[in-house]
């Protein structure tokens, strides 16, 4: 079930290696005819909010792929009693914690950042002249600084619910529950107290807000303060930080 | 010589539930079983020692330092937990290999260090199977496996013969003996007296979280002296060897059963002077001498009481 995840997740970067391979190749002969044209159509050219949005499309493949990786990370070791054999390794509960999290996060990463940055690099590869790199040598760093806001809370949410729960299957729907529950809360409150700032009680608008800011996008629908949403972000990151320490350091001490 | 594990006055407590209660103990090196029932506070000890719990209260020094957060201390223990639950999709040459490098063995050891592991416990012809496959005995040996496979000074054995069969449990048996000659310190906990005899003589009666005696087992059965000690004589005339003992005020007890008299005395010296004697001018033929209490069941028995 992993393996055809990742395979769907690279389907979509195919997708977007084939764009930017035609972009990057028409854009090379100015004199073809259907270039003008495919310059004027918006999801065929390749710029920030191109990437942003293939990370923003990449994020649902990251949720799957952390829930399947990461639901049962702490619960099974605490229901297989494997938690006091790790811990009689020298090995402290940081460790613990921060293997269980970067594990996630790489995973998450070879969503996200890896094939992102490949795209940018693909692109200045293929592009005729120097100005790509001039348009584009920031997007590295947008790239990988957007996908950590997408991956880490995914990763340190599905931690913090596993820790939680029972089992693999639990800490799962907890997962989806919570993300359910954040979103309706996240498109109702704006509708019923007329402002649409509320909006960014839904967790997910909140990091495209960020998203928006690191590639300079510009959408219309919600206009949302984005330190607002990096406080958002934070806090949710660490009360899921903050659940994971707390269980593991209490499993530690009462394995 | 410092002792390998020192306790002073060392309690832990759960919410009202003491574990482990005022305990004071000194264990050297080599073979030590931990005895006693469930509740006892085995666990508890072996985990304090581990540095999974914190002390409630007084001091332990395991290789001479403190255990707990102590990660030096914990490169050079070994453990194998009571619990048998595993990763059932991994192989048990797997589980030993993350164990290693959990450890921080790098790739190409932990890989050796399995091997050798699973080799020692006789599982090298099933360590590529996956655990669900296994028999209670080979989960017993896979993670007996793991905790051998770090070459420790100190090992644990948290009741390591549990699910073996009695050939599995003889290889344990001699396994546990190797390793105290090669100058290791082993300590196992059991709730089966038998299998402490099987392995040492050096033995830490627990009883509701305190020590009831430690030392070799002798020692241990000369601190119960004032308590009934049976003798059974299997003898040509088993009444009128019985004659020789019921005058004597030691003699609290006299049984006959199929040409046998066992005899309960409160002075077990005196008993066998007389014995010595009354077979040397009696002329009785005696078949045989047992002491049906003279093991750890009775041992404990009487502390208990």
């Amino acid at each position: 079930m992993f393996v055809g995840l990742i395979i769907l997740g690279y389907v979509h970067v195919c997708i977007r290696i084939l764009q930017v391979v035609a972009f990057d190749t028409l854009n090379s002969s100015p004199r073809n005819p259907i270039t003008e044209v495919l310059r004027q159509v918006e999801m065929f050219t390749v710029k920030g909010s191109t990437f942003f949005d293939f990370l923003r499309m990449q994020s649902f493949m990251v949720f799957l792929a952390t829930i399947l990786a990461g639901a049962g990370m702490i619960c099974d070791d605490h229901k297989n009693n494997l938690t006091e054999v790790y811990f009689s390794k020298p090995i402290t509960w940081r460790d613990y914690a921060l293997g269980k999290i970067m594990t996630l996060v790489v995973i998450g990463l070879c969503f996200t950042a890896v094939p992102g940055i490949f795209l940018v690099l693909l692109h200045n590869m293929l592009a005729a002249s120097l100005d790509t790199l001039r348009e584009t040598y920031w997007l590295p760093v947008s790239i990988t600084v957007f996908s950590l806001a997408l991956v880490v809370p995914c990763a340190l949410g599905v931690l913090a619910c596993s820790a939680l729960s029972s089992s693999q299957r639990y800490a799962s729907i907890a997962v989806f529950m919570v993300l359910f529950g954040d979103l309706t809360i996240g498109s109702v409150l704006p509708e019923l107290l007329h402002k649409q700032g509320y909006a960014i009680v839904a967790f997910p608008l909140a990091i495209n807000r960020l998203g928006e800011l690191l590639f300079e996008v510009k959408r219309p629908t919600y206009v949302l303060s984005w330190q607002w949403s990096a406080a958002y972000f934070g806090v949710v990151c660490a009360v899921c930080l903050w659940l994971i320490c707390s269980k593991v350091r209490r499993s530690e001490i009462a394995a | 010589m410092t002792p390998v594990i020192e306790a002073q006055t060392l309690s832990k407590w759960f919410g009202e539930v003491i574990a482990v209660n005022n305990l004071s103990l000194s264990i050297g090196s080599g073979v030590t079983g931990l005895l006693g029932p469930n509740g006892a506070g085995k666990t508890t000890f072996i985990k304090l020692a581990l540095g999974l719990y914190g002390p409630s209260r007084g001091r332990l020094r395991v290789l001479g330092q403190t255990p707990r957060n102590n990660l030096g201390v914990l490169r050079r223990i070994g453990y194998c937990p009571e619990a048998d639950k595993f990763y059932e999709n991994m192989t048990g040459y797997e589980f030993v290999y993350w164990m290693n490098r959990f450890w921080g063995m790098m790739p190409a050891e932990a890989r050796k260090k399995a091997e050798q592991a699973c080799e020692i416990v006789k599982m090298s012809h099933r360590m590529d199977d996956v655990v669900s496959e296994y028999s209670k005995g080979m989960r017993q040996r896979i993670k007996v496996a793991q905790a051998l496979a770090t070459d420790p000074e100190l090992l644990f054995l948290d009741e390591p013969m549990s699910g073996l069969d009695p050939e599995g449990r003889e290889e344990l048996f001699a396994l546990i003996r190797k390793l105290g000659e090669e100058g290791r310190t082993v300590i196992f906990s059991t709730h089966i007296l038998y299998e402490v005899e099987r392995v040492t003589n050096t033995v830490v009666l627990l009883h509701n979280g305190c020590v009831l005696a430690e030392g070799d087992v002798h020692q241990i059965r000369d601190l119960i002296d004032e308590h009934p000690h049976a003798v059974t004589i299997a003898c040509s005339e088993p009444h009128r060897m019985a004659a020789y003992f019921i005058d004597n005020p030691a003699t609290l007890n006299i049984e006959f059963s199929d040409g046998r008299v066992t005899v309960r005395t409160s002075d077990p010296n005196g008993f066998y002077k007389t014995l010595n004697r009354v077979i040397l001018d009696e002329r009785i033929e005696v078949a045989s001498v047992t002491c049906p209490d003279d093991n750890l069941q009775s041992v404990f028995n009487y502390l208990v009481k």
